[in-house]
């Protein structure tokens, strides 16, 4: 079974530099840059006009966005090291954690659903859960790791998970309920790029420079099944709302979905050999499924219509 | 100032002004400085005595060292009466009991200010004292300090104490022959002290290192203490070491050789210690006698390799060929560099690693790629001779009159782009000393690689980016490939060349982002330099292994068509 998708919309200039930071809300697709600004475009309009742009945003550029799923707050990494918070439904910016880099300059970032916890991943490892409802932030969560640069994080949409990633292929999951370690996900010895819950929160997919995603039980801990086909380094995973697919990018600059009905590359998407450093779904309007990815441009992809069958 | 102190000279000769710091290999400056006490000298009148400098003086390159001027004969006619401010007023007996053997010391009373800030430098810079030191070869011939050296280390110690300033204003023109006097007024003063059996305390006026290589600021002056008699070895080693270079210094000057850094280290490796103690003491010296390097007889040694169609023309009439089969030429100091002549090339590649130069020299192959060209290599940070070579390139025509392209293959990491940009605009700490490094840099230069994705163009052939998994158990999986085990376990290392980004390396990108990302000509290395941070792995030009030479042709025939159309 295969499907087909169809360049939407392409952005060919909307940063200057290399696009590394990618968060989508049902109103906003957010990009950070190596330039010092942070840009929203449009979801929902098939133009993706550009709606905002925080000028303010890291001077020496942004390497992670995570926005919450219900579009009220996005936080910024950048690569001066700061972290900052924006308030998406003023469009103002809404203060930095003070104390983030304490413990070990924060590198990743994830928000919950809501937006009220923020989960951080630093250079040496040390993930940590913050309380974005009221200044001061308070730090919730400290989970003390290998001292392992922590390439990414992601916290499961009920908030009672987190997930890390490291450099030397390390993957644990939280339980944020008991504040312990829940499992050591073993078998993986390359940096892990990407670590996604599903929505339901009961799988956790696994990307990384092994090229291979590895799809984890959450609860057992046990590796379920892997899809192979990339043949690059896989920078990101993410889901579809439903749960039903996977898109992955990767270094080569190839963007494939995966169904994990059939448990196979439903599609590989990409023209260029530019590297793709984020991809992701957009929130579900109508019947095909769409999604963004972002390298050198914002490309929009959609499902060519009556082809979902299969 | 106690009274019990039997003798106090302040040997004060003049304020601040600057230096002609950077003769330095640049990689000399990134390093610490170790085993030296670092007070900080920036204080309010030297900094006044920044503003008077004549930047001119830096950029007249062509200003003879060797010339001959009237000054010493002027020095010889100087009336020894003393004008007000004049260096030699500084030098005053604190206390007149136990009178050194002095040559000839001003009677002025005790309430004449220690150090007289504000000197006119002027004055200070013209004059020259017989008082302090007599014309050379008259009445100090011979100076054998290390014998009156040896004899000073069995005296018994006193309880004077006896504090030598050492700074001088800017004599970047002066002939070397004023550095001679110079260094023996010093010694005399010091010897009137040991042999009064006061307690000698050296001040020099050296440069802050780490000044030099931060921001757009000031050079930072920070002054170095040697103490004689020393409280404890590395004292005693310190100023014998200090001693040993301005002896080696003199021995230069008087037979008109050169020495380089390494020449020094290597007279005395057991005094030195370290080359890294000669380079700093050396440029502490240029610093506080306020001349250059070369003044001082002293070069980095030759660094540099060229190779190629290329004639270069030196001072002293001979012509060196750098088109030898196997090997590259030793880049001569600019200084003896007449003119060069580029023939046949169109193309200059400026190489980082010596291997890889090496490489391409010895097999002949830089013969066959796109545009015959010329190889300049740096090993790592380039030294000057090397940037005002390539800087030389830079202006010149080949014989069919074209002015050639100019490409950079360095390492992908930050110091590799680190190089990359010092070709290309010129080394800050130049700038930072508002040194003539426009005259050492190639803004037309270009980054050829290595990058990411030629890495994976070229290496994913050869096997490098696949990897090698371990069936152990079947649990096939219906993605329509062959089945995978359930767990699998990856070959640990990254792909072949690849390393992983250190914390240093991080943050020494994350500076290099600071300092140049808002810089006119920033948007292409920063760019890299984010895509390093990001992905998290460097790579070295050995990377390319055996493709190298397939890459050069690929990656130089591109550029030229990409220039063609």
């Amino acid at each position: 079974m295969s499907k087909q998708y169809l360049t939407a919309h392409t952005i060919d200039n909307a940063h200057a530099s290399s696009i590394y930071a990618l968060a989508v809300t049902a109103d906003y697709t957010i990009t950070g840059s190596g330039s010092s600004v942070i840009k929203l475009h449009c979801t929902k309009d098939p133009a993706h006009p550009l709606l905002h742009t925080f000028v303010d945003g890291h001077a020496l550029g942004c390497h992670h966005i995570a926005a919450s799923k219900s579009g009220r707050r996005a936080v910024s990494a950048g690569f001066e090291g700061s972290l900052k918070i924006w308030d998406l439904e003023n469009l103002e910016a809404n203060g930095e954690i003070p104390g983030a880099n304490k413990d070990g300059q924060v590198w990743a970032v994830s928000l919950s659903a809501d937006g009220s916890r923020c989960l951080t991943g630093s250079q040496n490892g040390r993930i940590k859960i913050w309380d974005l409802e009221k200044e001061p932030f308070l730090q919730l969560r400290d989970y003390e790791t290998k001292n392992i640069f922590t390439l990414c994080v992601d916290l499961s949409a009920d908030g009672k998970f987190a997930a890390s990633g490291h450099e030397n292929g390390g993957v644990y999951i939280f339980n944020n309920e008991t504040g312990r370690m829940l499992h050591s996900l073993t078998g993986l010895m390359k940096p892990v790029r990407g670590v996604s819950f599903s929505p339901s929160g009961k799988l956790l997919a696994v990307c990384g420079d092994f090229q291979v995603i590895a799809i984890y039980d959450v609860h057992s801990g046990e590796q379920v099944f892997n899809f192979t086909g990339h043949t690059s380094w896989v920078f990101s995973v993410g889901w579809s709302e439903t749960g039903q697919f996977l898109v992955t990018s990767s270094f080569d600059g190839k963007t494939k979905i995966w169904s994990m009905d059939s448990r196979t590359c439903v599609t590989t998407l990409g023209e260029s050999n530019q590297p793709i450093f984020q991809a992701s779904f957009l929130p579900k309007i109508g019947a095909g499924e769409r999604l963004v990815t972002v390298g050198t441009t914002i490309t929009y992809y959609r499902e060519a219509s009556g082809a979902g069958t299969g | 100032m106690s009274s019990n102190l039997e003798d106090q000279y302040y040997l004060e000769l003049s304020n601040v002004i600057d230096l002609y710091q950077n003769q330095t290999p640049i990689e000399d400056d990134g390093s610490e400085y170790f085993g030296w006490s670092d007070e900080d000298a920036a204080t309010g009148p030297e900094d006044t005595s920044l503003a008077l400098i004549d930047e001119s003086q830096f950029l007249d390159l062509t200003t003879p060292i060797f010339t001959p001027t009237a000054e010493i004969a002027t020095s010889s006619t100087i009336n020894t009466g003393l004008p007000d401010g004049d260096i030699v007023s500084s030098i005053q007996p604190t206390s007149t009991s136990s009178q050194p053997p002095f040559l000839q010391r001003p009677s002025t009373t005790q309430d004449i200010p220690k150090i007289p800030q504000g000197v006119d430098t002027a004055t200070a810079a013209t004059q020259t004292d017989p008082a302090v030191h007599p014309p050379i070869g008259s009445q100090v011939p011979e100076l054998d300090i290390e014998s009156r050296l040896f004899k000073a280390f069995l005296e018994a110690r006193r309880d004077g104490i006896v504090t030598i300033t050492w700074e001088e204003p800017d004599n970047s023109s002066r002939p070397s022959a004023w550095v001679l006097e110079k260094i023996d007024e010093l010694f005399t003063a010091w010897l009137d002290v040991i042999d009064g059996k006061g307690k000698l305390v050296v001040k020099l006026r050296g440069c802050g290192r780490r000044a030099l290589r931060s921001s757009r600021s000031q050079p930072k002056w920070v002054w170095r203490t040697f103490l004689y008699p020393g409280s404890s070895a590395s004292d005693i080693r310190k100023f014998a070491a200090l001693v040993r270079l301005l002896e080696l210094v003199r021995e230069a000057i008087t037979l008109d050789r050169v020495y380089t850094k390494r020449d020094i280290y290597y007279k005395d490796v057991a005094l030195f210690g370290s080359q890294q103690m000669v380079d700093n003491l050396v440029d502490d010296i240029s610093s506080a006698l306020g001349i250059p390097r070369r003044s001082l007889h002293i070069t980095a040694a030759a660094k540099g390799l060229v190779c190629g169609d290329l004639s270069i023309f030196k001072t002293d009439g001979s012509i060196i060929n750098c088109n030898i089969e196997g090997e590259g030429v030793l880049i001569p100091s600019s200084t003896d560099i007449e003119k060069v002549e580029i023939r046949d090339s169109d193309t200059v590649l400026i190489i980082e690693k010596e291997a890889i130069f090496r490489t391409l020299a010895e097999s002949g192959d830089w013969k066959r790629l796109p545009g015959r060209p010329i190889l300049v290599c740096g090993k790592g940070y380039p030294d000057i001779a090397t940037r005002e070579l390539a800087h030389y390139l830079y202006l010149s025509k080949n014989l069919a009159g074209q002015y050639p392209d100019f490409y950079c293959l360095v390492d992908y990491d930050p110091h590799g782009l680190d190089i990359y940009t010092m070709y290309k605009n010129g080394s800050l700490s130049c700038r930072t000393a508002g040194m003539f490094y426009e005259q050492m840099a190639v803004p037309a230069l270009r980054h050829l690689g290595v990058k990411f994705s030629d890495i994976l163009e070229y290496c994913s052939a050869e096997g490098n980016m696949s990897q090698n998994i371990e069936d152990s158990g079947v649990i096939p999986t219906d993605n329509g490939e062959e089945p995978r085990s359930k767990r699998v376990r990856y070959t640990s290392s990254p792909p072949q060349g690849l390393l992983p980004m250190t914390a240093h390396d991080r943050a020494k990108a994350v500076s290099m982002l600071r300092r140049d990302h808002d810089t006119a000509a920033a948007t292409e290395h920063t760019d890299d330099l984010r895509k390093l941070l990001y992905v998290g792995y460097k790579a070295e030009i050995q990377v390319l292994g055996d493709q190298l030479v397939r890459y050069l042709e690929e990656k130089l025939g591109r550029q030229r068509i990409g220039l063609a159309s």
